[in-house]
């Protein structure tokens, strides 16, 4: 529909078919916008992108196979051009800085996409940035926090996962003693009361996924 | 203690001696006596004899009274060969009866001869001096053995008071070596109980605490210690099943998450995306913008569906009783009524002797089994839908049977789970508690779910919490 060139061309990379039906609708009705492709993973996505060089690509976190942050990385040392606006579920400061860092331009929560989807797909289109109030306010609460290592990171992944303290050992192949010290430094810079607390900041904030 | 006793016995052995010694005196001094009379006797006979002048008659008194006064030396002899300390303290005793031994049968034959030969002046003369002489030797002789015995006896008295003294103060001695040992025993016993007991009480309290960590150290090989090492066992167990039910939480609440994350709210981020579409449509297509809201609400409906599923989940999770296949029944009749195109018939199997499962197993098998049930009832489109549940002894098995339509291929192979299968949650699930699970079916020939647990994992880990 309209004049062909002027429209923004986009490929949506979400594997939930109700999630990707919606944005086709709601796209699909905008007379500057066209959905050239969807993919159900990042590794898809990286085929569909390919194919159909899209303007801009909306892309989800939470996949099986490939993930949206491998994804996004993949994509943006292929085309350095690329413009990319991450949809996910959750305001994660640590996810949200993930994504920025491997090159997504605009950080959009799913909830919001109704409201900010097609603008956030224009502002990105026209080579600007854009991130939520919501999302900002994630990233500034947590700015001065101490940060997890990734060895921590790794302990709480599998702490999420419902493992105990020995298992968590035999799986990182370290002592029990290096996991208990682990989790209390887990749990001192999470501020969080116990393991299971710390599982949900993590989630939370990204710093995990589900 | 034993010193003591020793003592003590020794000087009982010591009383028994003296006394013994003291009999023996006594003994010889009545054994003396005897001899003396023996001896006066005799004077006194043969003055009576030798006044009949019968010959006949003094020799046959004189040899009967010899045999006695013989028998009577004997007896003496041996007396004081017995009391060997008169013996020892008056040597010329001995020496002195053997002489009276000798002498008084030579005079008796002296006398009888003389008889004989008629000389009864003779006789009487000889037997005057010569008994009287005997007796004064038999006299002194009874005189010195008695005085002896006096000796002893005085003596035997004097060591019996030492002995008694030495007892007075060895009982005393001995008695309090007995308590003081006694009290050590007492107190060493007292602590060997004590100390691992207040450790017990430690151990109680740093569990109640929960510090599972804590070990009671209980060593030897008596009861406490084997109560120390149950008590350990115990709370290494107690630690496990609490890490165990904490990991399990955080596990719960992961999936719970996901589980939200992957169906309501991506049904809803989807239904508002379409909202916002027949907002959009709504001014200038009004009847495509009605076309869109009427599928919205359809969808709407599904993800009704799904959270009730998802809090159907959560629910059985904790309220359902022990019995698997009691809730496995009560939720396939609730989906049966729930079905609007034809109600299948439904049925449960249980074979084998129903075991008791762990409770997270039990949870995970319960979930497994009820979306099969609810991919057989919603999706199959089947007349019929069994399940089949057996103990055996080597392994658990549930099988979820239906004659329905059957699962493509496409979702069967993994090439898509997405979708209202949930047959990768369902593998997940299966890999999680170390179950094979295999999916058969066929377009039109309907689909078998089953499940297999060794017997191991299945009824193992039941012990330990039952």
């Amino acid at each position: 529909m309209g004049a062909g060139t002027a429209q923004i061309r986009i490929l949506a990379v979400d594997d939930h078919p109700l999630v990707r039906q919606g944005i086709a609708g709601l796209v699909g009705v905008q007379p500057d916008m066209i959905l050239v492709a969807e993919a159900c993973d990042g590794r898809e996505g990286i085929q569909q992108f390919r194919v159909h060089h899209p303007d801009v690509t909306l892309m989800d976190l939470q996949m099986p196979d490939m993930n949206g942050i491998d994804a996004i990385i993949a994509i943006r040392n292929e085309f350095p051009e690329a413009r990319i606006i991450v949809l996910t579920t959750y305001a994660g400061d640590v996810q949200v800085l993930r994504a920025l860092k491997a090159g997504a331009q605009a950080y959009l929560l799913k909830n919001a996409l109704h409201k900010e989807l097609l603008e956030t797909i224009r502002v990105v289109h026209a080579g600007k940035r854009s991130l939520s109030p919501e999302v900002s306010y994630e990233i500034a609460e947590h700015a001065m926090d101490d940060t997890l290592t990734p060895a921590e990171i790794a302990v709480l992944r599998l702490i999420a996962a419902g493992n105990a303290n020995k298992q968590i050992a035999d799986h990182l192949s370290i002592t029990e003693e290096t996991v208990k010290s682990r989790v209390k430094s887990i749990l001192s810079k999470l501020g969080a009361n116990d393991r299971t607390h710390a599982a949900m900041i993590g989630l939370k904030r990204g710093i995990i996924d589900l | 203690m034993i010193a003591a006793d020793a003592v003590v016995f020794w000087q009982f052995r010591e009383l028994v001696v003296l006394s013994r010694r003291l009999s023996n005196a006594d003994h010889a001094s009545a054994a003396l006596v005897r001899v003396h009379l023996d001896v006066d006797t005799l004077r006194e006979n043969v003055a009576v004899l030798e006044s009949s002048h019968d010959t006949e008659q003094f020799s046959t008194a004189a040899a009967e009274l010899q045999k006695v006064f013989l028998r009577d030396v004997e007896d003496a002899q041996l007396a004081l060969s017995r009391a060997a300390e008169i013996a020892q303290a008056d040597p010329t005793i001995p020496a002195a009866l053997e002489t009276l031994k000798v002498a008084l049968p030579s005079q008796l034959d002296t006398a009888v001869q003389l008889s004989r030969a008629g000389g009864w002046t003779a006789v009487r003369l000889r037997l005057r001096q010569q008994i009287q002489d005997l007796i004064d030797l038999s006299s002194s002789l009874m005189a010195r053995v008695d005085r002896q015995a006096q000796q002893q006896r005085a003596k035997a008295i004097q060591d019996a008071e030492t002995v008694q003294k030495r007892l007075y103060v060895v009982v005393p001695v001995a008695g309090l070596l007995a308590l003081l040992v006694a009290v050590a025993l007492g107190w060493y016993v007292t602590q060997s109980i004590t100390v691992p007991l207040a450790g017990l009480v430690w151990g109680a309290d740093a569990l109640a605490r929960g510090d599972f960590e804590h070990q009671v150290n209980i060593g030897g090989t008596d009861e406490l210690a084997v109560v120390g090492r149950a008590f350990n066992h115990a709370a290494r167990q107690l630690s496990q099943q609490f890490e165990i039910t904490l990991e399990a939480r955080v596990a719960e609440r992961t999936r719970i998450a996901r589980e939200l994350h992957d169906t309501l709210l991506q049904s809803f981020h989807g239904l508002l995306l379409r909202f916002q579409t027949v907002s959009h449509l709504l001014p200038g297509r009004p009847m495509e913008a009605k076309e869109r809201l009427d599928s919205a609400i359809e969808q709407a409906a599904e993800a009704i569906t799904e959270g009730r599923d998802a809090v159907q989940g959560l629910r059985d999770s904790t309220l359902q009783g022990n019995d698997l296949a009691q809730a496995v029944s009560t939720l396939g009749e609730e989906l049966a009524t729930e079905s609007t195109d034809g109600r299948p018939e439904f049925r449960v199997a249980v074979e084998g002797q129903s075991r008791n499962l762990h409770p997270i197993l039990r949870d995970e098998i319960y979930k497994i089994a009820a979306e099969a049930l609810r991919n057989a009832f919603r999706h199959a489109q089947a007349r019929q839908v069994e399940v089949e549940i057996r103990y055996d002894t080597e392994e658990f098995r549930l099988r979820v049977r239906d004659d329905g339509k059957g699962i493509d291929q496409a979702f069967l192979s993994g090439q898509r789970l997405e979708g209202h299968y949930g047959l990768h949650g369902m593998q997940e699930r299966a890999t999680l508690i170390g179950a094979t699970l295999t999916v058969w079916s066929e377009v039109d020939a309907g689909t078998e779910v089953e499940l297999r647990l060794p017997a191991g994992t299945a009824y193992g880990t039941a012990s330990r919490t039952s």
